[in-house]
């Protein structure tokens, strides 16, 4: 019995341990999925506060999730999961600065790209359509182009990239990401028109 | 694509994560995982924020998954009710068969606390017995002095007897004899003769008059109980003043710590708290604009000087911000100043009624009626610096009203300068350029400094 726990707790996809925690209330379904993403909770929760914090804040984001995944249909539990760790962060973010009153940038977080959110199932994928996106590659920036160019269709890494162009390795990602979305943007007006 | 992503059930590999921050990936790898992280912002914000620390998580990563599955035990731990309920069942009997027994017990510590008081103040009568012989003499001759202290024993045994020291048993009572409390300090080799002396005092109630209650085997010499001893408290008076100008402080807090006990200091910053006399008291000293203070104070000292410094920028400045858009709005001083260092203005009405605060929105305050800047530029180009200033540099600031219809009256010099400077200022103002009245068609105090310089 315990070996087929083990079992479904590794091979279940997100979506049945959900279920499962849901229906038995048993902390074990929670927390072998939750350790699937803890590297990445973890990883985001760096980007806010120490090493020492940032563990205690994932503790503190499983005692949430026991309490919320109860309340809430989740349809895609890491998109959630992504949500609710930054949100966490934020909001003791917010907590620390009123208590020590002193101010913490927030210009380096990037502003979220929800529609990254919407579409990233729906399997309307960029890479799909790049062969007739061809003419909309003309149109971008030229360094959005080459990073784009670089990136998708040679296939090489953001540090290949960089090498190559002579572009600052955080540019390039930049490129790469507004690229990638003037893309989308531009393909859909196709669509939009095509139809 | 994604699909591809979104059927990884695992997230992402932490070990595969290492590697690419360290470097360790080829290109090929490095850009599969780029490419990942461009579909999914989780992994992407997870990579910045690891890229900030050491590649190497691995054991914070252990340390965590040790933490959740403590988590998760702690909690199986609670899903053992029956347990619990059995043990907290035997605790309330075993607590209400305490408090019975005690409950019991009761009534003969009362008497015998009664007598323990007097044993240290009022000389109480002593009643020595000796060797075993449970011989209670009474006397009342030697007030205060402990069985190990008298020195002739009043028994028929003679003193010089070892077996004697040894044993002795105090009997002592107080003089209207409403109790008794017999004491028996002994070896510890000889308990059961303790049990015997105490036997033989209950049984002596010729001399104890029959009442007999509460006879207490000690080993111990008595100790006065310390529920009973008064609880010794004193005033602490002192001064809080400000460390730069030695000025009192009022209205700081004064507070006790470790106890709810404090004070608020009088407008002299006086304060008086009353703290316990024995020990040394930690206080805390608060006062808005200033440093907190914490200090130690010995049972000694008292008339305290405490003096507390200045706090530079205890206000911070308000600082908005939303989700990733930044927005600083500086909140200005309660009075408005509108425009150049020069020209104040002060309102003067009280806008408490609805509708006035409605207008306040779109309230403007009197203004010169060419404006600010052409005024300023009116008043230093009018002003004439009076022979008698002798070199004085420096404002007046003048106020007066600006009447509904645009007139001004009501002068008043609130900063002095030089008694011809002061009617200088006023006589430019007074001569110079009409003033548009207050939206609100109110008369409006208006405040304006006019510099002097030769």
């Amino acid at each position: 019995m315990a070996f087929l726990h083990h079992n479904i707790m590794k091979d279940a996809d997100d979506a049945a341990l959900m279920q499962e925690y849901k229906r038995s209330g048993k902390l074990d379904y929670l927390a072998a999925l939750y350790q699937r993403y803890m590297n990445l909770v973890y990883g985001v929760c760096l980007r806010f506060f120490d090493e020492e914090a940032s563990k205690d804040a994932v503790m503190q984001i499983f005692e949430e999730l026991i309490v919320k995944l109860k309340q809430h249909e989740v349809q895609n539990f890491k998109s959630w999961l992504h949500v609710l760790t930054r949100n966490y962060c934020l909001m003791r973010l917010r907590s620390l600065k009123n208590r020590e009153g002193r101010e913490i940038s927030l210009d380096g977080l990037p502003v979220m790209e929800n529609d990254s959110f919407v579409h990233h199932e729906n399997g309307m994928s960029v890479e799909a359509h790049l062969q007739d996106m061809e003419k909309c590659l003309e149109t971008l920036p030229e360094e959005q182009k080459r990073s784009v160019d670089l990136f998708y269709l040679k296939e090489k890494s953001y540090r290949e990239v960089a090498d190559m162009t002579g572009y600052d390795m955080n540019k390039v990602k930049s490129y790469i990401q507004n690229g990638k979305r003037n893309l989308k943007i531009c393909m859909e007006q196709q669509h939009a028109s095509q139809a | 694509m994604p699909h591809k992503h979104n059927d990884i059930k695992h997230g992402v590999d932490p070990e595969l994560i290492r590697r690419y921050l360290a470097g360790e990936l080829d290109d090929k790898a490095m850009h599969l995982l780029e490419k990942q992280a461009l579909d999914d912002p989780f992994l992407a914000e997870a990579l910045d924020g690891l890229a900030a620390y050491a590649p190497d998580q691995q054991t914070n990563l252990e340390d965590l998954n040790n933490r959740l599955e403590q988590r998760v035990a702690r909690k199986q731990m609670r899903k053992l009710p029956v347990y619990y309920r059995w043990t907290a069942a035997a605790i309330v009997l075993l607590l209400a068969g305490i408090g019975v027994i005690k409950m019991w017990q009761l009534p003969e510590k009362h008497e015998m606390a009664k007598v323990i008081v007097p044993q240290d103040t009022t000389a109480p009568a002593a009643i020595m017995n000796e060797s075993g012989q449970a011989s209670a003499n009474l006397t009342d001759k030697k007030p205060g002095i402990g069985a190990s202290d008298v020195p002739k024993p009043l028994s028929a045994t003679p003193p010089a007897e070892p077996v004697m020291a040894k044993k002795k048993a105090m009997l002592q009572s107080d003089t209207t004899t409403q109790g008794w409390y017999a004491n028996i300090q002994g070896e510890p080799a000889a308990p059961a003769k303790d049990m015997e002396v105490a036997k033989e005092v209950e049984a002596a109630p010729s001399v104890l008059s029959g009442k007999v209650a509460g006879v207490n085997i000690s080993r111990q010499p008595t100790a006065p109980a310390p529920a009973l001893a008064p609880a010794r408290t004193r005033m602490l008076r002192g001064r809080v003043i400000s460390e730069n100008d030695n000025s009192g402080m009022p209205g700081a807090t004064v507070a006790v710590i470790g106890t709810s006990k404090g004070a608020i200091t009088d407008k002299d910053g006086n304060f008086a708290v009353s703290v316990d006399s024995t020990e040394k008291v930690q206080l805390s000293v608060n006062a808005v604009g200033f440093m907190s203070k914490k200090l130690a104070i010995g049972n000694e000292e008292n008339n305290l000087n405490i003096a507390i410094a200045q706090q530079n920028n205890s206000l911070n400045e308000v600082t908005v911000v939303g989700y990733g858009v930044q927005k600083k709005s500086v909140v200005t001083s309660a009075q408005a100043t509108i425009t150049s260092k020069d020209i104040h203005r002060q309102e003067m009405q009280e806008m408490d009624s609805e509708k006035s605060r409605r207008k306040k929105a779109a309230y403007q305050v009197p203004s010169p009626g060419e404006g600010f800047e052409s005024y300023e530029k009116y008043i230093a180009k009018n002003v004439r610096y009076p022979s008698s200033a002798q070199n004085i540099t420096g404002k007046v600031r003048v106020a007066f009203t600006v009447k509904a219809d645009g007139r001004l009256e009501n002068f008043r010099v609130l900063r002095k300068l030089q008694p011809d400077c002061d009617t200088e200022a006023i006589r430019v103002i007074k001569e110079g350029p009409a003033w548009i009245p207050a939206s609100d068609g109110k008369s409006t105090r208006v405040q304006v400094d006019v510099p002097f310089a030769p």
